[in-house]
């Protein structure tokens, strides 16, 4: 067997067992199809509402991408100022607890009075709960590094910039990533939970529109069919930065070259 | 050539968080161009005293300064190379941007940079491995690319604190062989840290022996050794005399 069999024979044979299982329970049970639908019934439901499906996963993926890359660039950015200046860490780290704790359900609706009701309101929820790992991620890698590397730094003279470039934001590196791939699912679950709220506005409605609207006419196929691409859209952001990582990585970290 | 430097320790004292102190008033001079060693238990010290002359650490009291051309001068910022126990490579970065770092740092531009950063690796013998990354290289390579990194910008106090304790013993003589062989060509002062009686023996051309903590300089050798070091040295009876010498010293600051 061929190691990409190996590799994927196993998780696809147990899908298969687990689909079969619950397609025969439901059936067996007679369970009413819109408290539990048939995995048939939902693969039906996917195929007729096809477009519509495709439209959200794009809709969604696109505003998902976009918080996701100002977390990137911004929670970056940031840690690398907060790492490099201890008194700026002590000062403003404390507030970027607010992005991890608090409820993106109960700041959307303020989003949705300052970017207005649409793509906006929903990126920046996608922003705030995707940006804080990237920050602790990145500023943890900083704090990791070698202290005897740093007194090399300091010894060859090096500026604080230089410290920060060639040092620190390598050194850092593999964290970073680690907190981007975390950031990558929460941007899409900040998506999909600002659009709940802020995304009625929109042309084409994004997942969490599909998602409010299966539920509420008891379309619970398509509710299902909606969750599966959401998950689709995650793991296609978490492989892109998988990806990403392990080409900025497979030159020299462990955990890409193994 | 530029003359190099001498290294004086006036009255110096280190401690470390209330704890006990590495040294009080201890009072050392390092001439110029010569290789001295620091010997002594584990912990007692020695590091300390090197960090202090590369000017990564301050003492509480005294003064530690660089002499050059009869001028006192900080050791911070000075022509110093330094090597730790460990190689401390950059794993991003390969062996020839490793070794040209210092220079990158100090701003030099890269034409003159790539002279010097392949100079400094076949000084060393890894000519033919500069595009390797770090992981794909030997301890013994590793360490020759440290000594490298610390020679590329031609130093004139060379600091090296147990820098081959990880490797084998033959990897670890054929170092020693290329460390004095550097420090004679170069003619630049070296302070050796080690806890290794024959290593001392075999590289310097003087022995500080230190007690434990608070230490102090228990012996000081200059080494009846020929200055011409080979491996056949370590057979003869006036290495094992000396050995013997630095061995009774050390057991002296033990008590």
């Amino acid at each position: 067997m061929s190691k990409f069999a190996q590799f994927f024979a196993p998780p696809v044979a147990a899908l298969c067992l687990l689909v079969a299982l619950w397609e025969g329970l439901v059936r067996a049970l007679a369970v009413p199809a819109f408290l539990m639908p048939p995995p048939s019934a939902i693969a039906r439901a996917a195929m007729e509402n096809g477009p519509l499906l495709r439209a959200a996963v794009l809709q969604t993926g696109m505003t998902a991408l976009a918080g996701f890359l100002l977390s990137a660039c911004l929670g970056n950015a940031a840690a690398w100022l907060l790492g490099s200046f201890r008194f700026l860490e002590r000062a403003f780290y404390p507030y970027t607890l607010f992005l991890q704790t608090v409820p993106i359900v109960t700041i959307a609706p303020l989003l949705v009075l300052w970017f207005g009701s649409g793509s906006a309101a929903v990126a920046v929820a996608a922003f705030i709960v995707s940006v804080f790992p990237v920050i602790t991620g990145t500023i943890s890698g900083m704090r990791s590094v070698d202290p005897n590397l740093r007194d090399l730094f300091r010894l060859y003279g090096a500026t604080r910039l230089s410290i920060l470039t060639k040092l620190e934001i390598p050194a850092a590196l593999p964290q970073t990533v680690t907190g981007l791939r975390v950031a990558s699912g929460l941007a899409v679950i900040g998506a999909i939970v600002g659009e709940f709220v802020a995304g009625f506005a929109d042309e084409s409605p994004g997942l969490g529109i599909v998602v409010l609207t299966a539920y509420r006419q008891l379309k619970t196929d398509l509710l299902f069919a909606a969750v599966l691409g959401s998950s689709a859209l995650g793991l296609a952001l978490f492989a892109g930065v998988q990806l990403a990582g392990h080409l900025l990585l497979r030159r020299w970290h462990p955990s890409a070259r193994s | 050539m530029e003359p190099s430097v001498a290294v004086r320790f006036d009255n110096v004292e280190r401690r470390f968080d209330g704890g006990r102190p590495a040294f009080t008033g201890l009072s050392l001079s390092l001439d110029a161009g010569t290789f001295s060693v620091l010997l002594g238990p584990s912990g007692c010290g020695k590091s300390t005293l090197l960090r202090l002359a590369a000017g990564l650490d301050e003492p509480q009291t005294g003064r530690v300064s660089l002499v050059e051309d009869g001028l006192d001068r900080s050791p911070i910022g000075g022509p110093t190379g330094f090597v730790f126990q460990d190689a401390h490579l950059l794993p991003w970065r390969t062996l020839e941007e490793n070794v040209a770092l210092p220079l990158e740092l100090a701003g030099i531009d890269p034409e003159a940079r790539r002279h010097l950063t392949a100079a400094a690796i076949a000084r060393v013998g890894l000519a033919s491995h500069e595009k390797k990354m770090p992981h794909e290289l030997s301890g013994g390579m590793k360490m020759r690319a440290s000594l490298a990194r610390a020679l590329v910008r031609t130093p004139r106090l060379f600091l090296l604190d147990e820098p081959f304790a990880a490797l084998d013993e033959l990897t670890r003589q054929r170092l020693d062989d290329d460390v004095r062989a550097l420090a004679q060509d170069l003619r630049i002062t070296v302070l050796f840290v080690t806890h290794s009686i024959q290593e001392a023996a075999y590289l310097a051309d003087r022995v500080i022996v230190f007690s434990q903590r608070p230490a102090r300089v228990v012996a000081d050798f200059v080494s009846p050794l020929p200055r011409e070091r080979t491996s056949l040295l370590r057979f003869s009876e006036a290495f094992s005399s000396f050995v013997a010498d630095l061995h009774v010293a050390l057991l002296r600051g033990e008590s």
